[in-house]
C-alpha cells in the first residue's frame, strides 16, 4: 500500500512539476554531412531548426518509413508563395530519477512558425507558442514569441550567401544540438528559451560558414538570460565528410563576466557513422562585496574555470531509424574535486511518416565520477522517456 | 578486446578530468553561489528562473535571489530560511538533502528533493547549506538601521555586516 501511495505521489508530483515545463527541441545537426553540407540546405533559417525549405521537406519524406505529403498540413492548406507556415508539437512521458524517482509526462513544445518574404531578399520570421507561464503573471505570459526577426538574404533562392538578421533569436554557437539538456547547450550560453535581442551577420557556403552575433538581454520580459555580448562561430568543411569549427563568446551581466572558447569537429566515417565533438572552456568572473577586518566593504572577484564537452555518434540503422549515442562532460569549477558530471545518452529516433517522429530518450548521469567509480555515495540521475513529435 | 581498452581509456580520462583540490574555499556569498550553483542548478528557464518564477521562487540572478529570500524571510508560513538553530529543520535544507530514513548515508530516491531535473554535486549542496547557515551573506538589503518582523512574527530580522540576515527574538510587543 505504501509503495502504491509513493508511486501515486511521485506520478502526481512529476506531472505537476514537469507539466509546467515546455521544452523546445530544434534541428538535428546529426543530418549534416550524412545528408547535406549546410543547415540552410534543409532549413530556412541560417541557424537551422524550424521551418523546412523544399529540399528539407523532401528529406523529411525520404527518411520516413511511410512517407505522406511532407508539406504544411499535408498541403490541405496552401498558403501563398510569399508565406511559409509550419509548426512543431512535442510531448514526453517516461521515468525520471534526479535522484528522486518519478513517472512524469509533460508538453515540450507547441509552436507555430511563419516566414513572410517581401522581395529584395527581405523576410520576416516569427516563432510563437506556449511557454511556462510566470508565477504571478500567468495569463500574460502563457503565450510568447520565442523568435521574431527581420532577415536579409543575398541569394533568396539559394541556400548559400550572405545573411543578416535583426531581432529576437539565439546566436549561432557550436553544434546546436536539439537536446537542450546536452551540456554544451545547457552550460555554455545557449540554454533553452534564452533568446536575446540581437543582430547577426552570417556567411554560408557549402564548404564553410561563419556567424557573428551581437546581442543584448531582452528587457521586455523577465528573461531567462540577462547576458549581453558577442558570439562567433566559424566552420570549415574541407571535404564532404569532415568539418572543423571554432567558437568564442564574451558576455557581461550585472552579476558576472564570461568568456567562452571552444572547438567542434564532425566526421562522417565509413558505414554512415557521424561523429560530432564539441569542447568548450569558460572563464567566469564573479564580482561580490567583501568586508575587511576594519569593517570596510570592498569589491572582490572570484574566477571559476568550467569545461563542457560532448561527443555524439549518430547512425541511420535503416532509412527511417536513427541511433544517437552520446557522452557528455561538465565541470563547473575545475579547481575543486567532485563538481564534475558525466552523461551517457542513447536516443533512438523513428521517423514514421513525414510528419510524425517517435524518439526514445535515455540518459544515465553521474555526479562526481571519481566517487561513483569507487562505489561511494554520489547522486545518480537518469531518465528513459518516449517523445512524440508532430511537425505541422 | 579493443573496445575494452578504449573504454578503460575513456574512464581514465574522465577520472583525470575530475581532479582538483578537496579544500572547498569557495566564497559563501550570495553573488558567488547564485552565479555558480543556483543559476544552473535551480534557475533554468523552465524552473526557478525570473522567466518562469516557479512557485514564486527565482534563483537565476543575484537580484532575484535577494527578492526571493527577503520575501521568504518576511512571509508568514512558507519560508526557505529562518532563525531555527538547527539548520536541518529549515525547508530549503530538507529540499536539498533527502536521505533514506533507514540509512542516512544513502540519498533518498522516494522523497521529493530538489533539483528535479538533474542532481546537484554533494559539494554544491554543502556550499549552499553553509551559505544558509551563515544567513545568506550578501542577500540582505534592508535600509540601514531598519528591521522587519519575520516568519509569522517569531523573529525580528536585521542585516549584518556581511549583508547576511540576522534573526533575533523580538521584545514583547515589538512584532505584533
Amino acid at each position: 500500500m505504501k509503495s502504491i501511495l509513493i508511486a501515486a505521489l511521485a506520478l502526481a508530483t512529476g506531472l505537476l512539476v514537469f507539466g509546467a515545463g515546455e521544452r523546445t527541441a530544434a534541428a538535428y545537426p546529426q543530418f549534416q554531412l550524412s545528408r547535406d553540407q549546410a543547415c540552410t540546405n534543409c532549413h530556412v533559417s541560417p541557424a537551422g531548426g524550424g521551418l523546412l525549405n523544399e529540399n528539407g521537406l523532401n528529406v523529411a519524406e525520404g527518411i520516413s518509413q511511410w512517407g505522406t505529403k511532407p508539406e504544411f498540413m499535408y498541403k490541405k492548406l496552401d498558403p501563398p508563395s510569399w508565406l511559409l507556415l509550419g509548426g512543431d508539437a512535442r510531448g514526453l512521458f517516461g521515468y525520471f530519477q534526479t535522484p528522486f524517482r518519478s513517472l512524469a509526462g509533460f508538453p515540450m513544445q507547441l509552436e507555430v512558425y511563419a516566414n513572410a518574404v517581401f522581395g529584395a531578399g527581405l523576410s520576416f520570421h516569427v516563432t510563437a507558442g506556449i511557454r511556462p507561464p510566470e508565477t504571478g503573471n500567468k495569463l500574460a505570459t502563457l503565450v510568447w514569441s520565442r523568435e521574431h526577426y527581420v532577415m536579409w538574404q543575398q541569394h533568396p533562392d539559394e541556400p548559400t550567401g550572405l545573411y543578416a538578421r535583426l531581432g529576437h533569436f539565439l546566436p549561432v554557437f557550436g553544434l546546436r544540438l536539439a537536446e537542450h539538456e546536452d551540456y554544451t547547450r545547457r552550460y555554455a550560453g545557449v540554454g533553452l528559451d534564452t533568446e536575446p535581442y540581437g543582430a547577426a551577420v552570417e556567411m554560408i557556403d557549402q564548404t564553410y560558414e561563419a556567424h557573428l552575433s551581437g546581442f543584448v538581454r531582452d528587457r521586455l520580459i523577465d528573461a531567462a538570460s540577462v547576458d549581453s555580448g558577442v558570439a562567433l562561430y566559424a566552420e570549415a568543411r574541407p571535404t564532404t565528410t569532415l568539418a572543423f569549427g571554432a567558437e568564442a563568446m564574451a558576455t557581461a551581466s550585472k552579476d558576472d563576466y564570461k568568456q567562452r572558447a571552444g572547438l567542434t569537429n564532425k566526421v562522417l566515417l565509413p558505414g554512415d557513422l557521424l561523429i560530432e565533438t564539441e569542447l568548450i572552456g569558460t572563464r567566469q568572473d564573479i564580482r561580490y562585496a567583501r568586508t575587511d577586518a576594519m569593517g570596510v566593504s570592498h569589491q572582490a572577484s572570484e574566477i571559476a574555470h568550467q569545461v563542457a564537452g560532448y561527443v555524439l555518434g549518430s547512425k541511420f540503422l535503416n532509412d527511417w531509424l536513427l541511433l544517437d549515442v552520446g557522452l557528455g562532460y561538465f565541470n563547473e569549477n575545475v579547481r575543486y574535486k567532485g563538481l564534475d558530471r558525466e552523461a551517457f545518452d542513447v536516443n533512438l529516433h523513428w521517423f514514421s511518416t513525414s510528419h510524425v517522429e517517435l524518439v526514445l530518450n535515455t540518459r544515465l548521469e553521474l555526479i562526481d565520477f571519481h566517487q561513483a567509480v569507487n562505489g561511494r555515495t554520489s547522486p545518480v540521475g537518469a531518465y528513459a522517456a518516449l517523445q512524440l513529435h508532430y511537425r505541422l | 578486446m579493443r573496445a575494452g581498452k578504449d573504454m578503460k581509456r575513456v574512464i581514465m580520462l574522465l577520472a583525470f578530468t575530475a581532479c582538483g583540490t578537496t579544500t572547498d574555499d569557495r566564497p559563501r556569498t550570495t553573488e558567488y553561489v547564485t552565479k555558480t550553483v543556483l543559476k544552473d542548478g535551480c534557475g533554468e528557464a523552465q524552473c526557478h528562473s525570473s522567466f518562469a518564477n516557479s512557485n514564486g521562487y527565482a534563483f537565476d540572478t543575484v537580484d532575484a535571489v535577494k527578492r526571493t529570500l527577503l520575501f521568504e524571510v518576511k512571509a508568514t508560513g512558507s519560508k526557505l530560511i529562518n532563525d531555527q538553530s538547527d539548520p536541518t529543520k529549515q525547508p530549503l535544507w530538507s529540499n536539498l538533502r533527502k536521505r533514506n530514513n533507514s540509512d542516512p548515508t544513502e540519498i533518498a530516491t522516494d522523497a521529493i528533493a530538489m533539483p528535479l531535473d538533474s542532481p546537484l554535486p554533494e559539494g554544491d549542496v554543502e556550499l549552499l547549506l553553509e551559505w544558509l547557515a551563515l544567513g545568506t551573506p550578501g542577500a540582505c538589503k534592508l535600509p540601514e538601521g531598519t528591521s522587519v518582523c519575520g516568519v509569522s512574527n517569531h523573529s525580528i530580522v536585521t542585516c549584518g555586516d556581511e549583508g547576511e540576515f540576522v534573526f533575533a527574538k523580538p521584545e514583547p510587543g515589538e512584532c505584533l
